[in-house]
């Protein structure tokens, strides 16, 4: 299996297409961590999660001439059947709370922002606390936001990465990431004035 | 740098990754400055670090060992599956290989014994003159025939009867019993024999009456049709 782990994702495939049933679980070892933590972290829920996480690699098995490497990397190609997953399963569950996005206006300057600065929603929190209002908060986020904020933040991926796996340019992911950053800012301040009033 | 500028940057400065040295200097230069920049450099980095505590606090998360377990099934399944589709369609590709040789077979042969049985001619025993010894169903007109045949075949198969006879009957001692055949033969049989062939598609064949010998040897000729 060490070997296995040495081989190239392009050699991997190549076997598995051939029949061979240990390069194949190779290559789900490999990427199924990032898939599922993607899926856990955009739709909250292990189950769906799970379900994405096998849906994956069940189109990787049935589909995998469908992959070109001119187009892209293993990686990115399986991410982004997980992203479409991930997707359909929102529109499926419309239900689900979203920010308004007109709450930020893409810029934290000055004295909009003052408030929210002088309040510093995230001081007082105790790390429990914190933990479960920052999921809330990120949980909130509309899907495009949550997503870059999923990669870089809570997976630390580079822009380059996360815009290789989402198929835009870097700096959309950076702009997507410096608006959700503002959103999940107003977010936790509303939740840390929630969290006052209710304690007082 | 201004304010505004700071602001593009902070987010890279708070998750430390702003590669430029130079800009990186001058953004804290101005936050040391700015006490609102400053402010929100601090705001930043604790949105950072609260990020990073919540996705330490998860955990590395994995799918569970089921789903690993039921991919290799299915992997297994499909493998099958596709095996048996690509021996499938072996045998149906061998299959219609075989039909398409076995029907390239038949028309060879076809067409063979079709050239065949063009160049071979038609032959019926239409009129059987002398059996073993014994006349049978012979008019007067084939008894005489059949008498003056024996005395000689030209005369015998002269141009009143209408039997040409044959060269290479000539030679031939004459036959204790003659046997008329009709025959139909290709018109190519006539220039041969000496003849002139009619002319026209429809004369391919003509039918004709052949005096054989008890020898089976072709005395003379009658072109009936």
């Amino acid at each position: 299996m060490r070997e296995r782990a040495e081989c190239s994702d392009g050699d991997l495939l190549r076997r598995m297409q051939a029949g061979d049933e240990e390069a194949f679980t190779a290559i789900y070892r490999r990427h199924q961590g990032g898939i599922y933590r993607f899926a856990f972290h955009m739709t909250g829920s292990p189950e769906i999660a799970e379900e994405v996480t096998q849906e994956v690699f069940m189109t990787l098995i049935r589909h995998h001439e469908q992959f070109d490497p001119l187009k892209g990397s293993l990686q990115a190609f399986l991410f982004g059947i997980g992203r479409n997953h991930v997707l359909r399963y929102f529109e499926r569950e419309r239900d689900h709370v979203s920010l308004d996005s007109n709450d930020f206006d893409g810029s934290y300057v000055l004295s909009d922002n003052l408030e929210a600065v002088a309040a510093d929603p995230l001081s007082e929190l105790t790390r429990e606390e914190a933990a479960t209002q920052v999921w809330d908060a990120v949980m909130s986020l509309p899907a495009i936001y949550r997503e870059v904020v999923v990669l870089c933040e809570l997976q630390e991926m580079s822009y380059g990465e996360a815009a290789q796996l989402l198929a835009c340019a870097v700096g959309t992911v950076r702009s997507r990431l410096h608006r959700a950053r503002g959103l999940l800012l107003s977010k936790l301040k509303t939740l840390r004035q929630v969290s006052s009033g209710l304690n007082s | 740098m201004d304010c505004r500028l700071f602001n593009t940057l902070v987010d890279d400065i708070a998750r430390g990754c702003l590669a430029d040295e130079d800009i990186r200097k001058a953004a804290t230069n101005h936050a040391e400055a700015c006490l609102l920049c400053a402010r929100r450099l601090a705001e930043a980095e604790r949105l950072t670090l609260a990020l990073r505590q919540f996705a330490a606090s998860v955990g590395v998360l994995q799918a569970p060992p089921e789903v690993e377990k039921t991919l290799r099934i299915r992997f297994a399944q499909q493998r099958n599956l596709a095996q048996w589709h690509r021996r499938r369609q072996r045998l149906v590709l061998g299959a219609v290989a075989a039909a398409a040789l076995l029907a390239a077979l038949s028309v060879f042969l076809l067409l063979k014994s079709e050239g065949m049985r063009q160049n071979q001619p038609e032959v019926s025993i239409t009129r059987p003159i002398v059996k073993a010894g014994k006349e049978t169903e012979s008019t007067p007109a084939d008894r005489s025939l059949v008498a003056s045949a024996r005395a000689n075949p030209r005369n015998a198969v002269g141009l009143e009867e209408g039997f040409i006879p044959l060269p290479y009957g000539e030679g031939s001692p004459a036959p204790a019993e003659e046997q008329v055949i009709r025959v139909k033969l290709p018109d190519s049989v006539l220039e041969e024999i000496g003849l002139p062939a009619p002319n026209g598609p429809a004369a391919r064949y003509v039918t004709a009456d052949v005096l054989l010998g008890e020898d089976g040897i072709a005395r003379a000729i009658k072109i009936v049709q």
